[in-house]
């Protein structure tokens, strides 16, 4: 199966997101939900909370198309709710992210 | 009653009851200090209350009367007049006598303060009777703070999680973020923001201080503050359930009440039989863990309180530690001796860790020096007091750390040159004014580091050193011959010569011939110097160059013939080699610098035949230098410091002594001692 990786890159503040939404598009487009996108956080450096933002919107997108977001490297302060200052998996509303997509493991990441 | 525990209490009381003393003179100079006032109340409370648990009825009841009359002062918001804090200052020496020695209190004295206590009062206070009113501490308030930025934030510059952090460092926060705003990614416009934050937060700082996080989004962002009922998700200490948390809110407590006697998981039951709103079972969810967070941070408050220790403990670990360097040195020498490189590493290897624990050690020893400048808050009031004198008391450097034993060893020698500037320094007022000085004099206590010393000085701004007075005394006394010209510094060394006084009277303070060669034999026992200086009207300065630690130094191995020395390694500025000249200087340069020299050989007489070549150890004693011919540099050396007793007063430039590897012993040197036989020496030569 062919897979869709898309890395952030290590600058991940409100100037990179367009760019990164542009890909993340692409590579949902491309796997027609046939196949997982993937969105490897492992090589961000700096990031705030307009990344956490546009992950959640990564993944009801997937969900809305019926396909599988995959999240790797979402560690430390890499973390969704890290990034928002929030407890960890405290979300009011509705579910949390990682129950939406999917949270990769050490597997995935390799 | 336990013994230990009684001790504890009385160790317990005794920090109350010095604390008090404290919040009394801040309230000398402060009548209205509403939070001196507080603390001087709670210390007495917390006295009151320990004293009656723990037997201690007589101090009990005591207690609660001067807290009785400190209370009226308090509730009445009225400042505290010189008379109360006399009594309670009074009161306060009362208690420390009843708890240390309740057979050494005076019933007159006890009658006395009462009936001042209770005019003070203005009414009768009923003995031991009646708890005394809760203080309105500064509690926690739990706000629920909302915060959605505007949809242009981001645009704007604005880091919602940089505030939320800044909210956060306030007290004990939950914070939960509503992403529900947020589109499919395919909508999401990057720059716009769709989050809003929902944030509990226990905090003893005001509504303010949090408004003050937002001061830069008041007006553009939705920003809500409330102060919150904490009953509404605790009792007390207590986290409250679930079911109680709604019950608070939207629905009965009744039929909580029944749904519970139900065996099915909660979350259910409120959901599918109560019609409890998910919404509300999500809130009440989250201020239960809120209420959790709150719980556990002040459980782990109270668990990273410090623990006691008695001072012989940690007395008992140092001289074990001691041992363990010593015994480590021996390892390190017959394991180098037998060339076994494995042995080597791991012998490396615990001498880190030696040298660690002996670092560690070392510094559970310490205190700051306040412990001590502040016993003095007191001594100096009250002597001001007696003279009739105006004088404040200054401290600088009170952070500064010692070793406990140290600074135990130094009240004396200081309380003794206090009261020498209160008794004989500082003018009366209208003396001062007379002079053109303020009215009230200044007494200055101060210290810091300097090298392997601490430098404490006791400065005032009185009338100096009479020296044409304490010459002629001298010459009485037979100190110096009649005809002799000593410099001024030799005059002011004669002060510190046994039963030598220039006092025309004797006080109950001082003037009786007995001070300051005890305080000079005190310091000296320290392995420290006292020196002073004053010039006529201006003041005097008494200082002290203290070792930082008694027991343990890193040192510098030296040699010189068959004699080992070490040299405080603090001391050591920097060393070099050089062929030994046949007729040495008495002055060295090193770059722009002339520095003293000495060669140990000279110093201490040392055997056999000195080598060609010299290596010189260059010392610091504080603003001056000095350099030391050795035979041979060995390196550094960590050694445990053996008193070597009277023969110390003897053998000039020896602070001790050390137990080297191989069972020797090496002679450490005093450096100051030395720089200053060298100075004399050369002031001698010159004349």
């Amino acid at each position: 199966m062919r897979k869709f990786v898309v890395k952030a890159p290590a600058e991940c503040r409100v100037d990179a997101a367009a760019g990164l939404k542009t890909e993340l598009l692409a590579a949902l487009d491309q796997a027609e939900g046939k196949a997982p996108v993937t969105l490897d956080l492992s090589g961000v450096e700096r990031a705030d909370s307009s990344l956490a933002q546009l992950v959640l919107a990564f993944m009801k997108e997937a969900e809305a198309r019926g396909a599988e977001a995959v999240l790797v490297g979402d560690t430390g302060f890499r973390s969704v709710p890290s990034l928002l200052g929030c407890d960890q998996g405290v979300f009011a509303g509705a579910k949390a992210p990682a129950a939406t997509g999917k949270r990769a493991g050490k597997e995935a990441a390799k | 009653m336990n013994d230990r525990l009684v001790e504890t209490f009385l160790d317990e009381a005794r920090e109350l009851l010095d604390g008090l003393e404290d919040h009394l003179l801040d309230l000398e100079k402060n009548p209205e200090d509403a939070d001196a006032l507080n603390a001087a109340f709670r210390a007495l409370h917390s006295i009151k209350g320990s004293a009656s648990m723990f037997g201690f009825d007589d101090a009990g009841a005591f207690a609660h009367e001067v807290e009785a009359a400190l209370d009226h002062f308090r509730t009445a918001h009225l400042p505290v007049t010189p008379e109360l804090s006399d009594a309670v200052l009074r009161s306060r020496d009362y208690l420390r006598v009843l708890l240390s020695n309740p057979d050494a209190v005076e019933d007159d004295e006890r009658e006395d303060l009462l009936g001042i206590l209770v005019s003070l009062s203005g009414k009768k206070v009923a003995p031991g009777g009646g708890a005394a009113a809760e203080l309105p501490e500064r509690r926690d308030t739990t706000y629920r703070v909302t915060y959605k930025p505007s949809a242009d934030s981001y645009r704007r510059g604005v880091r919602p999680e940089t505030l939320l952090s800044e909210l956060r460092a306030l007290g004990k926060s939950s914070v939960r973020c509503s992403r529900e705003a947020v589109p499919r990614l395919a909508d999401l416009e990057p720059d716009t923001s769709y989050l809003a934050w929902d944030v509990l937060l226990t905090t003893d700082k005001p509504q303010s201080a949090i408004r003050d996080v937002f001061i830069f989004e008041e007006g553009s962002s939705d920003i809500h503050v409330s102060a919150m009922d904490a009953a509404e998700f605790m009792d007390g200490e207590e986290v409250k359930r679930l079911g109680e948390i709604l019950a608070e809110t939207v629905l009965p407590a009744a039929s909580i009440q029944e749904a519970l006697s139900k065996q099915r998981p909660i979350g259910e039951i409120l959901v599918s039989d109560l019609n409890a709103p998910p919404d509300a079972v999500e809130d009440a969810l989250f201020k239960q863990r809120h209420a959790r967070t709150v719980v556990q941070n002040n459980r782990d408050e109270v668990e990273r309180k410090t623990i006691r220790i008695r001072s012989e403990k940690l007395d008992a670990l140092l001289n074990l530690v001691g041992e363990l360097v010593t015994v480590q040195a021996q390892l390190s020498q017959a394991v180098r001796d037998s060339g076994d490189r494995h042995l080597h590493g791991i012998t490396d290897y615990v001498k880190r860790l030696a040298s660690e624990l002996r670092a560690t050690s070392m510094e559970l020893r310490l205190i700051p020096v306040d412990t001590l400048f502040g016993k003095f808050k007191r001594l100096v009031r009250d002597l001001g007091k007696n003279l009739g004198k105006d004088i404040e008391l200054m401290v600088d450097g009170g952070e500064t750390e010692m070793d406990k034993s140290v600074i135990d060893a130094l009240t004396d020698p200081l309380m003794h040159l206090v009261r020498n500037s209160a008794d004989h320094g500082i003018e009366k007022p209208e003396e001062r004014e007379k002079r053109g000085k303020p009215r009230t004099g200044v007494i200055k206590l101060s210290a810091l580091h300097v090298g392997a010393f601490v430098r404490i000085s006791v400065a005032d701004d009185g009338g100096g050193l009479d020296r044409e007075r304490i010459l002629r005394k001298a010459v009485e006394r037979g100190l110096v011959a009649a005809d002799a010209r000593p410099s001024d510094e030799e005059i002011d060394q004669f002060i510190f010569a046994p039963g030598f006084s220039t006092a025309e009277s004797v006080s109950n303070l001082s003037g009786r011939g007995v001070g300051l060669d005890v305080v000079k034999t005190a310091i000296d026992q320290l392995g420290g110097t006292l020196n002073v200086h004053g010039d006529t009207g201006k003041g005097t300065e008494f200082t002290l160059d203290i070792p930082l630690t008694l027991a343990i130094i890193d040192g510098f191995l030296v040699r010189s013939g068959r004699r080992m020395f070490v040299i405080p390694l603090a001391s050591v500025d920097s060393c070099f080699e050089r062929a030994r000249p046949e007729d040495p200087e008495r002055l060295i340069t090193r770059g722009d610098e002339f520095i003293p020299y000495a060669s140990s050989r000279v110093l201490f007489g040392s055997d056999g035949d000195a080598p060609e070549r010299e290596e010189i150890v260059i010392v610091s004693v504080f603003d001056s230098k000095l350099a030391i011919g050795f035979d041979q540099v060995l390196g550094g050396y960590q050694t445990v410091i053996k008193p070597i007793g009277e023969v110390a007063r003897y053998a000039i430039g020896v602070s001790g002594a050390a137990i080297l590897a191989d069972g020797g012993i090496a002679l450490i040197l005093d450096v100051a001692a030395l720089a200053k036989k060298l100075k004399d020496t050369s002031v001698k030569s010159q004349k």
